[in-house]
């Protein structure tokens, strides 16, 4: 399938090329579907005589034997046209759109698009689908959500847009472990989503109790773990206006008493953050986002002299109540190595 | 992440190779189109592993980013779990002996057959499955776990140790005839491409 | 253009960056540079602070600073800073600390940090350091050991690293080493070679590297390289590259290695280069 790189010249307005067919055929499923939720490259031995693009339950794939050609074709074209002349902006699109499907790293061709974008020779609508579906296939693309971040700062914003951005960062912290860009991601979008309407107590919230159900079924993700401790320290940086607001308060974080302040509101989930953690190092051996979760915790008040007495009770597991924590092993050893250094220096 | 991707229940005979009765998936944290290929590769990895474990044996092999958990009885039943790393490793087995105790007394041995239609009518396999992906009934399974029987865990670091001498992953893949061309395919690319580190 | 770093160095380190097609790379970096004075990934792609700075650093290697108009770069950088301080990566405003590293190396190679606004840039990095010691990419960002480095060499580049909490850091950056010898770059992370460069880096900058079992960790970078290729790979018995090759070096040289060019712990640089431009980056000991 390899051409020689002289021929795409040639073949560059010949609209019948396999290349232009392929690539119409894509923007055909893409144009009539405008929920696809995944993209992928599908391995098949040998080229029937059929498309190679599939679509299937609102997901879209292309056969790997094309990939090559189509790109390489996509690419050179997409560094040849000008925008600006005889309206060739539209071929522009149609090159660059599928080029980033193929290969989402190269920074320029997103570029491209934004100028297109900028120039109101295209909206954003087809952006955030492309970039969703690059994130179906690769997770981590920090080239794809940094274009979302540019077009969520630069188009009129659906009223559901930050629910949008944050269920896609669901998929992609689950879809792969640790997934860096994505937490980043949600951490910009809620902060973005503050400066534009305002210190939003449920927002916060909703976000604190997701995070609670996700950070219990990804112990090892520090990432998720971290995003529970921006949370919490934007509570805290945020006592003053939550003062403000004391019912709604007390109502979402379930204050039985009705007498306390948002101080009060701050210890109280630290501490009960500071049982569950406990709860979860006894009863799931060696996680070391664990003790670090603690470290947080302790440093941000809840420390006092029974962190020994719990350090004892991990040494000597027959304490616990909790059978699984029965093989202390050597990595939990290491970490509570680690733990009691860190307190020395800590206290310190 | 505290995760069960696949249960597998698989039957050793004396002659010939292990015979898969029934499985269950949740495949839903793969991509769409990977879905097929990583279904292929777990009933394959089972089989593997079936073949390699003595009777009344236990092992737990690392397999890149999972963890496959595997019992062979004495009566040649087996279970094969795949889950990831966090799942703790007591919990599976026990969870493995469940399973089979549970199988063994609803399909009685003379069935024990690959395509036979008494396993695919079981269905206990998806249920555990959705159960035990939440982390505290898996707790409550460890609150049985003392009546494992002492039969201690083999634990290796890659697939590759439990092979036999002069046996190649890559020469099972591509022998295998479980496996469909796409499949393969699918493997050699995963061999290539690292996992790798955009910085980040 | 990164590539091309990666490579240079590497053969650098090793004593035989002669080999290597000097004009051709240098012909090619000055295609590469725009009107506005930024240098892109390629030819025609778009100019970014990331490829500006390799094709510096490229340059300095080479001798050839010459070769282009660093004045225009100067002014590329210097119009990347935003009043809080950070810098953009390029025209379309992302920001992240990897950029201020980016940003004061580069104006650093070129002797020109005065352009910049210096108190506000450090007082952005600043603004990016966790309870742990650590630094993200924004503030508030999850500490990351890839971000440590750049934080910590923009830090040491603008003789900042008394701001730095020392101790905290290292330990965390130590805790990075695994049973295995080697070092991953967050909490639960399989171990990588390019850790060996982000974390020995930084601990050498703040005088904590001996708190590494550097033994273990030398024993793991050589277990990654490739026995057929001489490459190196993340981790062993993985595919090498040019990117993983670099930093296994570099590793190696910072541990001590007397087969290789002493590297420079900030600028990941031969030592040789940096005196001979006489930048002397702070660097704390214990």
């Amino acid at each position: 399938m390899q051409r020689d790189p002289s021929d795409y010249k040639k073949m560059a307005h010949d609209p019948y090329c396999l290349e232009e067919r392929i690539i119409s055929d894509l923007q055909a499923v893409m144009k009539k579907d405008p929920n696809l939720e995944e993209f992928d490259v599908v391995p098949v031995t040998e080229a029937k005589n059929r498309s190679p693009i599939i679509h299937i339950s609102h997901n879209l794939g292309i056969e790997v034997w094309c990939v090559k050609t189509v790109f390489m074709y996509c690419y050179e074209n997409s560094f040849k046209l000008d925008p600006m002349w005889k309206k060739e902006y539209l071929r522009l699109e149609r090159y660059t759109r599928v080029a980033l499907l193929l290969n989402p790293n190269i920074a320029t061709l997103w570029n491209t698009r934004k100028r297109l974008i900028a120039n109101h020779l295209l909206d954003g609508d087809c952006d955030f689908l492309i970039s969703k579906l690059v994130l179906s296939q690769k997770p981590k693309c920090v080239e794809a959500l940094s274009h979302r971040r540019w077009l969520l700062q630069q188009v009129s914003l659906d009223p559901q847009w930050v629910e949008t951005e944050l269920s896609l960062c669901d998929r992609l912290s689950s879809r792969m472990k640790c997934n860096y860009h994505a937490w980043s991601h949600r951490q910009w979008v809620y902060s973005q989503s503050l400066k534009l309407q305002g210190f939003n107590l449920n927002l916060w919230a909703s976000e604190f109790e997701i995070s609670d159900v996700w950070t219990k079924f990804h112990l090892s993700d520090h990432s998720g773990w971290h995003y529970r401790k921006f949370l919490l320290d934007h509570f805290r940086q945020n006592l003053g206006k939550i003062e403000q607001n004391m019912d709604i308060a007390r109502k979402v974080l379930g204050d039985s008493t009705g007498t306390a302040t948002s101080s009060q509101l701050y210890m109280n989930l630290l501490n009960e953050e500071l049982q569950k953690n406990q709860d979860l190092i006894l009863s799931f051996n060696a996680h070391e986002t664990l003790w670090y979760y603690r470290r947080f915790l302790l440093q941000a008040g809840t420390i006092d002299h029974s962190e020994s007495l719990f350090i004892e009770k991990c040494c000597n597991p027959a304490k616990s109540n909790c059978n699984s924590a029965n093989n202390v092993d050597a990595i939990q050893m290491r970490y509570l190595e680690h733990h009691r250094r860190w307190l020395s220096d800590f206290c310190l | 992440m505290v995760k069960l991707y696949s249960l597998a229940i698989l039957h050793r005979s004396e002659q010939g190779s292990p015979q898969l009765l029934r499985a269950a998936y949740d495949l839903s944290s793969f991509g769409f189109f990977q879905r097929s290929s990583v279904q292929e590769f777990m009933a394959f990895t089972a089989k593997i592993l079936t073949e390699r474990t003595s009777a009344a044996s236990r092992q737990s092999v690392k397999q890149g980013e999972y963890m496959c958990h595997i019992y062979v009885r004495a009566d040649g039943l087996c279970c094969v779990l795949t889950a990831d790393h966090e799942y703790p490793q007591r919990v599976a087995h026990t969870l493995l002996t469940k399973v089979l105790d549970d199988f063994a007394a609803r399909v009685e041995s003379s069935l024990w057959i690959e395509a036979n239609a008494a396993c695919a009518a079981y269905s206990g396999l998806e249920a555990s499955l959705a159960k035990y992906q939440n982390p505290r009934e898996a707790d409550a399974l460890t609150k049985v776990q003392d009546e494992l029987d002492e039969t201690k865990i083999i634990l290796h670091n890659t697939i590759e140790a439990v092979l036999q001498r002069g046996e190649k992953l890559d020469d099972l893949v591509s022998k295998s005839q479980g496996l469909s061309d796409a499949s393969k395919m699918f493997y050699k690319t995963a061999r290539k491409t690292n996992s790798c580190c955009n910085f980040g | 253009m990164n590539g091309i770093y990666w490579s240079l160095t590497a053969m650098d380190l090793m004593g035989k960056l002669g080999e290597m097609d000097r004009d051709g790379i240098i012909l090619f970096i000055k295609q590469c540079q725009h009107e506005n004075g930024g240098i892109g990934a390629s030819v025609d792609h778009d100019p970014h602070l990331l490829y500006t700075l390799s094709a510096v650093q490229i340059l300095c290697l080479y001798d050839a600073l010459d070769a282009i108009d660093c004045e225009k770069i100067v002014n590329y950088v210097k119009k990347l800073q935003n009043d809080d301080g950070s810098f953009c990566g390029d025209q379309w405003g992302e920001v992240d600390t990897r950029f201020s590293m980016c940003a004061v190396a580069c104006l650093a190679l070129l002797g020109r940090l005065d352009a910049i606004n210096i108190d506000n840039a450090v007082n952005f990095v600043i603004s990016c350091m966790n309870f742990d010691g650590g630094f993200g990419c924004r503030p508030g960002s999850e500490s990351h050991s890839g971000q440590v480095y750049c934080c910590v060499g923009m830090l040491s580049i603008t003789g900042h690293l008394h701001l730095i909490k020392a101790d905290s850091l290292g330990w965390w950056l130590c805790e990075r080493q695994l049973p295995s010898g080697g070092l991953n770059g967050r909490p639960e992370k399989l171990p990588d070679v390019c850790y060996s460069w982000w974390v020995v880096a930084s601990l050498r900058i703040i005088g904590r590297v001996d708190w590494l079992d550097k033994n273990q960790l030398r024993k793991f970078i050589m277990a990654c390289q490739d026995v057929e290729t001489g490459g190196f790979s993340d981790r062993p018995n993985d595919m090498p590259d040019p990117f993983h090759t670099l930093f296994g070096l570099a590793g190696l040289s910072l541990l001590g290695e007397s087969s290789l060019k002493t590297i420079n712990p900030v600028f990941c640089m031969p030592q040789q280069v940096i005196s001979r431009l006489k930048i002397q980056p702070q660097m704390l000991s214990l």
